[in-house]
């Protein structure tokens, strides 16, 4: 029950209790002896509530405290209508006597003995506030609340949410606990957010908050000094709180695939400002550590066949409808992110109620048998979620287009590796190891919707020309995304926007996958190329591919930083 | 869905014909508002890419003038209109230039893109949308087309569309993530 209820309900019997003793008042007057009598013991105890009160307050918090804001602990100790009461009593009881009007002594005096009993109950609250278990309920409940109304607010997604004191007072608070580096401060505001019960309608928001506070966090132990080990204890907190949100919202993809994105831009920001000496290694080292360890718990909720589940909340997939997993997973793709390539695992399982059987450290291609599983005639599956992953492509050329968009983000964003990674940072799945990064590659290179030099330059050419039609999956996907920023620093950015990643997403998909394989397909379409377009290209194949920055040409940087792709089979091809 | 004041079959006739070594130049004008509806994307995408594959395949053989809005009308109109209808015009005008940009060269010229400027008063182009092709050199229609090509030789009328500040590289971000901290 809310606390504006819970005060309406006090306020209306302690009415209907005045109400009550105004009539025994009127039935049953007193002398002014027996009153005077009576409201010298009731005063006495009013008074000594008062000074307890008081001490209490004093000892408890900071007259400068926001969270607790003055007006929460108020609303919950009842302090104002306990004190109304003692001043109406006050005042009929002194009219009264001055007036020698029986009725309004009497009601006086019975006003302060309500007063009495109220301010016990008021002193039995304030004193559960004294013990931080009891400030940290408070808070929770005040927090949940506040992200109640935001979220009952009439046509806004977050703008009541944006506007709200309370939360702004709870960010001002976690700041401010990070700042003075106080880890039972941080770890208790961090509580009162993953445990705050919130309803469906607020779960978006209470998400973002989460968001914003994890980034606080992640903020403060690479620049300012903050503990890591804390930092990432109460990261893992609300990682876990956004997942268990997740599952309350009809559409869970975008917040998870937020938190994904964030997690892998995370790493890399750390690994970045690790080498430049910005942050500690220990910060950078603990915060890629986090990403990769969260970024598993996302896969496994997702995946509904997970390779192994440390909790039951792994089990299952977070994500049964095919365009939240084609969200989700074009997000979980980008910033280089750890355990890409396994996700498609999932994907492939959601997407058409079968298993995938093969191994992308072999070479497999999900996304090709993907395409057949859907699309493939004969070949293709009939379960019912294949059905509706087939519905939601609408054709073999929307799923051509998506994955080609999808791989053109995540070639864009993949991590510069000129840049030495330090070896405090390698984590599984977060190390330099040119093979990862072929497997990660891969993924999309060897979806192979066209052979041809020709043929790359007609889908190089529908890439950049073709506006997603209305009602489309990249349509549908996009508008989902659409004002849902979640508070993730790193924008989304339209797959239009960054052209020489369109260029290298078809260049990879002409790139010979084995050492043997002829390379002139690939050499054919670099050639065709004008020269604005393959330098930019070059330029992103030097940052992104290895190999590729120690080259001179544009056109042979591009093939060569391709050749990381034949690497992936390469230790069990070597045994044949 | 598709706009019924649009002739899709004519278009695609026309459209079809750029592939004919017969025609020599076209001229296509789609200046009307219709275009940045959603219901038209498809249509819109299907123009785009056939004059684009027209122009790669047969090179300097072909010439084609476009001509779309360099700017959306003030007019009082444009209150109501979505916000929507303005995205798809920027995304439209970005998409034209990387086009242009990253598939044409020396040997396959590019669209000639022109962007008819409205001014303040004026709530829609002076020229009607179309699609003409010059065919053993005549004009599919010789009016119409002189409208156009009027425009696009009266001197401050139009503006070409050049794709010279286009970022090619995506935005800094991609390169380097921390400066979004």
């Amino acid at each position: 029950m809310s606390g504006a209820v819970v005060q309406r309900r006090r306020q209306i019997v302690l009415c209907v209790c005045a109400v009550v003793l105004a009539l025994v008042a009127i039935g049953y007057p007193r002398s002014p002896d027996d009153v005077v009598a009576g409201t010298q013991f009731s005063i006495a105890f009013f008074a000594t509530l008062l000074t307890g009160e008081a001490v209490i307050f004093a000892l408890t918090f900071s007259a400068a405290s926001s969270w607790p804001s003055l007006r929460a602990i108020d609303s919950h100790i009842a302090f104002r209508e306990w004190v109304l009461i003692g001043w109406f009593a006050a005042l009929f009881t002194a009219c009264g006597l001055l007036g020698d009007n029986r009725i309004s002594a009497t009601y006086g005096a019975l006003l302060f003995l309500l007063a009495n009993i109220f301010g016990i109950f008021s002193f039995i609250r304030l004193f559960g506030l004294a013990s931080v278990g009891g400030r940290n309920r408070l808070l929770c409940r005040t927090l949940a609340e506040a992200l109640g109304q935001a979220g009952a607010g009439v046509g806004s997604l977050s703008h009541g949410f944006e506007n709200s004191p309370i939360v702004n007072t709870y960010l001002g608070a976690i700041s401010q606990a990070v700042t003075s580096n106080d880890p039972s401060a941080v770890r208790d505001l961090v509580d009162q957010l993953v445990e705050a019960e919130v309803a469906v309608d607020a779960a978006e928001d209470a998400i973002t908050l989460h968001i914003d506070v994890l980034h606080r966090l992640a903020r403060a132990a690479l620049v300012s000094g903050a503990d890591p080990i804390q930092a990432t204890t109460c990261a893992h907190a609300l990682v876990d709180s956004v997942v268990r949100l997740c599952r309350l919202l009809p559409e869970p993809a975008p917040p998870l695939g937020a938190l994904s994105r964030y997690l892998a831009w995370l790493a890399n920001t750390a690994l970045l400002m690790s080498v430049r000496g910005v942050a500690s290694n220990r910060s950078a080292r603990e915060l890629v550590a986090l990403s990769t360890d969260a970024r598993l718990k996302i896969l496994r909720c997702v995946d509904p066949d997970p390779k192994s589940a440390t909790d039951r909340d792994e089990l299952g997939t977070l994500l049964a409808e095919p365009l939240q997993v084609l969200l989700w997973s074009s997000d979980f793709a980008e910033f280089h992110g750890a355990h890409q390539a396994s996700a498609m695992y999932g994907v492939y399982e959601i997407l058409t109620g079968t298993k995938f059987m093969g191994n992308y450290w072999d070479g497999a291609s999900i996304l090709t048998q993907l395409r057949q599983s859907l699309f493939g005639g004969n070949d293709a599956v009939t379960t019912a979620a294949a059905d509706a992953a087939r519905a939601a492509f609408g054709g073999v050329e929307e799923y051509d287009h998506f994955w080609a968009l999808a791989s053109v983000t995540a070639l864009a964003t993949l991590r510069d590796c000129r840049v030495a990674h330090p070896p405090e940072l390698v984590r599984p799945e977060f190390t330099p190891d040119h093979q990862l990064l072929g497997a990660y590659l891969r993924t999309f290179a060897a979806h192979r919707y066209f052979t041809t030099a020709d043929q790359g330059r007609t889908a190089l050419l529908g890439l950049l020309s073709r506006t997603a039609p209305a009602g489309s999956a990249s349509d549908r996907v996009h508008h989902s995304r659409v004002g849902r920023t979640y508070r993730v620093p790193a924008p989304h950015v339209e797959p239009h926007q960054r052209p020489a990643a369109m260029i290298l997403a078809v260049a990879c998909r002409l790139a010979p996958l084995a050492p043997d394989e002829d390379d002139s397909e690939l050499r054919g379409f670099l050639a065709t190329l004008p020269s604005a377009g393959l330098t930019a290209t070059a330029g992103l194949a030097a940052r992104v591919l290895p190999g590729a920055a120690d080259e001179n040409g544009p056109l042979e940087a591009i093939v060569t930083g391709l050749k990381v792709l034949t690497l992936v089979g390469a230790h069990t091809r070597e045994g044949t | 869905m598709t706009d019924p004041l649009i002739d899709v079959a004519a278009w695609r006739e026309r459209l079809a014909a750029l592939q004919s070594s017969e025609v020599s130049a076209a001229v296509i004008v789609q200046c009307d508002l219709m275009w940045l509806q959603p219901g038209l994307v498809g249509l819109r995408n299907e123009i785009d890419r056939a004059v684009m594959n027209a122009l790669l395949r047969r090179g300097a053989g072909l010439t084609v003038d476009r001509v779309i809005l360099h700017n959306l009308p003030v007019d009082s109109g444009a209150a109501a209109r979505p916000a929507s209808a303005d995205r798809a015009f920027e995304e439209w005008h970005h998409r034209l230039s990387a086009t242009s940009l990253l598939l044409c060269a020396s040997d396959r010229p590019a669209p000639k893109i022109h962007r008819l400027i409205l001014d303040g008063d004026q709530s829609s182009a002076p020229i009607p949308d179309m699609v003409e092709v010059l065919d053993n050199g005549d004009w599919t229609d010789h009016q119409r087309a002189g409208l156009a090509l009027d425009i696009i030789h009266t001197v401050g009328a139009t503006t070409p569309l050049t794709g010279y500040d286009m970022p090619l590289d995506g935005p800094f971000g991609d390169a380097d993530p921390s400066v979004y901290m």
